[in-house]
């Protein structure tokens, strides 16, 4: 029974990590149809900011704003991020605007390319260790449990950041344009939406959602590459794509049942069956997407276009 | 007339002679390099281009080979598969005696493949499976490495001989097959020599999390006695060790050779009791002419190198030096003939042996080192006493 326990722990922190990631993918999709795969390079660049630069590849890593104090970390993280993001809209999609879905996404894997590369460039490929926040990966032995203190403060973070986040979008006059888009973009913007304000501020949520994605995977992780990201983001695709395209508790819902749906296969398939996980865990999703082919959350005005 | 006329005729014979002679003397011997100098592949090859570069370089100071010189052709592979092809028939054009290809197998092979279609001699940097050569490639291809098997099983003789750890959970990186040989090696070395393998789970080193397998390395030393864990992955787990050791778990840790290099060591603060085994302590090789070769790079490139791996090319090409002066060609058929019979042949790095079947190292000592406090130290150097068989080499009968 504790190791289930435990097992379910493990699972809703997994779980919490690819939520977080969806939410932030979910968003830019509900809005503007676009699969952003360079939401994984958002993460990264999060993760990156945080150690010097230009390191011989001989030399342990040092941390340069991952240095400073926590309060100041999370709003200077945030900020480049979403710098990044609103950078990426003004300069890439904005001009795609009237573009199609594939040719959106196509953007976002140039997107995603190019800042790979200058991740490459500025920090090189070679695996660079990150010693964030180390006394968060500190465990509480509780009842025979084993509960790192990250699982605690990810779980918790992710439950307050999509708390506020559908607060903001029910009740505050931005959230509600952003919804307005979401249902219908063309008769928002008849009806006075500024088009450029709500993707701004869509960009803008998902960059700060990738670096919270970031900040709280990386003290659990410790390492990160040119390609760190990348699975986050995809995880997160197929969470939004399990949890229903275009809504948004749909991609939290998601991203939880992927990552409970990897944790329990960790734990309970056969020993020779375990190299095959993922395989089993993305043959879940066909099962889901057959039952269910507009996810477990369909959103009605996605499923017209369909 | 006639004799001035003559004269002249020998006179300019002798001349277009040592003319020839002087230009067959001035032909060099040509390198072609097929390897990664961007993308992610890029830090490992070009450190391991450098290495190759010095030897040309001291070879060329001490008279060449043969009595020519030796140049080289070089073509980016970019880390792409297709462009591997590609950089692999560039230098072919330069119809070169030796082409050295990337570090990976799999960005390697398609010019390795290209080479050993031209009749020519290949070698890959540093692959560390058995592969890269005869098997995977052709009976022209080398790969200067080390076999990954060779890691588990000199890292499992040591542990069992040297601290006495009879019992292991092994943690195996299923991402990668360098991973999954390393693991091979250890369970065929460990069980041998009488240790129990007392838990066996998978992970990928980009796993998000691997909180369940932490759980049930906790249960196994709680529960059934375990004394260590062997870590079959590379530098890219270094969360997976940050995790380990951030549960309480403290027993010593084993790994493979891909751990070499200190820039992953940061993610776990206060390391220790991590033993890896190596080809050489970038800091601190026992042996002079290794350390030396190290400040000899650092002179001249300003860094240290990368991690073990940029080395091997240069005693492989030590070997191939060798061998083409003891057969005076650089035809490959007759040079890779005599490679074949080198056993344990010394090279600054250290012994070498090939044979027919096998053009990679199998047997050759290793240096076990640890992470210690953000370093990696020497502790000793330790061979295995027993060759590794076929199906484990190729991970073939289970």
């Amino acid at each position: 029974m504790t190791q289930f326990l435990q097992t379910c722990l493990d699972a809703a922190s997994l779980g919490s990590i690819f939520a977080l990631s969806a939410l932030g993918i979910g968003l830019l999709f509900g809005i503007l149809r676009l699969a952003n795969v360079a939401h994984g390079e958002f993460i990264s660049t999060a993760a990156y900011s945080l150690i010097v630069p230009f390191t011989s590849v001989a030399a342990a890593s040092e941390l340069f704003i991952g240095k400073w104090h926590w309060a100041a970390v999370i709003p200077t993280v945030c900020a480049i991020v979403v710098v990044l993001a609103l950078a990426t809209e003004r300069f890439v999609f904005r001009p795609l605007r009237s573009a199609s879905a594939p040719v959106l996404m196509m953007a976002s894997f140039t997107v995603s390319y190019i800042l790979q590369n200058t991740v490459l460039m500025v920090y090189g490929s070679q695996a660079r260790g990150v010693n964030l926040w180390y006394g968060l990966t500190q465990q509480i032995q509780w009842q025979g449990l084993r509960i790192p203190l990250i699982q605690i403060v990810t779980i918790a973070v992710t439950a307050v950041l999509m708390v506020s986040l559908s607060l903001f979008l029910k009740y505050s006059r931005f959230g509600i344009e952003v919804r307005a888009a979401a249902e219908d973009f063309r008769m928002a913007r008849y009806l006075g939406v500024k088009a450029n304000r709500v993707i701004g501020i869509a960009f803008a949520i998902s960059g700060v959602l990738a670096a919270a994605v970031a900040l709280l995977y990386l003290p659990q992780s410790g390492t990160i590459n040119y390609a760190w990201g990348s699975p986050l983001a995809l995880y997160g695709f197929v969470a939004v794509v399990v949890g229903g395209m275009g809504s948004l508790p749909g991609a939290v819902l998601g991203g939880f049942s992927i990552g409970i749906a990897i944790t329990m296969l960790q734990v309970y398939l056969p020993p020779e069956l375990k190299p095959f996980r993922d395989a089993f865990a993305f043959g879940l999703v066909i099962v889901i997407l057959v039952v269910r082919p507009n996810g477990l959350f369909p959103v009605k005005h996605v499923m017209k276009r369909v | 007339m006639t004799t001035r006329t003559l004269a002249s005729g020998l006179l300019a014979g002798a001349l277009a002679a040592v003319a020839a002679t002087g230009a067959l003397a001035a032909d060099p011997i040509k390198i072609g390099f097929a390897i990664s100098l961007s993308g992610r592949q890029s830090v490992t090859d070009t450190d391991g281009y450098r290495f190759a570069q010095m030897w040309i370089e001291k070879q060329n100071a001490a008279g060449g080979l043969l009595g020519r010189q030796i140049e080289f052709v070089t073509a980016d592979n970019k880390t792409d598969l297709a462009e591997s092809v590609k950089a692999g028939q560039q230098v072919l054009r330069e119809d070169p005696d030796l082409v050295a290809v990337s570090c990976d197998y799999d960005f390697g092979a398609p010019a390795a493949v290209q080479v050993q279609k031209a009749g020519k001699l290949s070698v890959f940097q540093c692959a560390v499976d058995p592969k890269a050569g005869v098997v995977g490639v052709g009976p022209y291809s080398f790969s200067a490495g080390i076999a990954s098997q060779l890691d588990g099983a000199v890292i499992a003789d040591w542990a069992l001989k040297r601290k006495d750890l009879k019992k292991a959970f092994v943690l195996e990186d299923v991402a990668g097959e360098a991973q999954k040989s390393a693991c091979a090696g250890f369970k065929w070395n460990y069980e041998r020599e009488g240790g129990e393998i007392a838990g066996w789970e998978q992970f990928r080193f980009d796993d998000a999390s691997i909180a369940s397998q932490v759980s049930e390395i906790a249960n196994a030393i709680a529960n059934d006695g375990v004394e260590t864990v062997m870590l079959c992955s590379h530098l890219g787990a270094g969360g997976a060790v940050r995790q380990i050791r951030a549960a309480g778990i403290d027993v010593p840790l084993l790994g493979p050779s891909m751990f070499d290099g200190v820039a992953w060591t940061s993610a776990v603060p206060g390391l220790t009791d991590f033993y890896i085994p190596t080809a050489v302590v970038i800091e601190g090789d026992a042996r002079p002419d290794v350390q030396a070769l190290t400040d000899a790079f650092e002179a001249k490139y300003g860094d240290k190198p990368s991690s073990m791996f940029a080395y091997p090319i240069y005693a492989w090409l030590e070997l191939w030096a060798k061998a083409v002066a003891a057969t005076g060609t650089t035809d490959s058929a007759e040079v890779v003939a005599e490679m074949n019979t080198y056993t344990d042949e010394p090279t600054t790095l250290g012994p070498r042996s090939f044979s027919p079947e096998l053009h990679i190292q199998t047997s050759m000592p290793m240096q076990i080192s640890e992470f210690t406090d953000g370093r990696q130290v020497l502790v000793e150097e330790w061979k295995i006493d027993e060759p590794i068989p076929q199906q484990v080499l190729y991970r073939i009968g289970g």
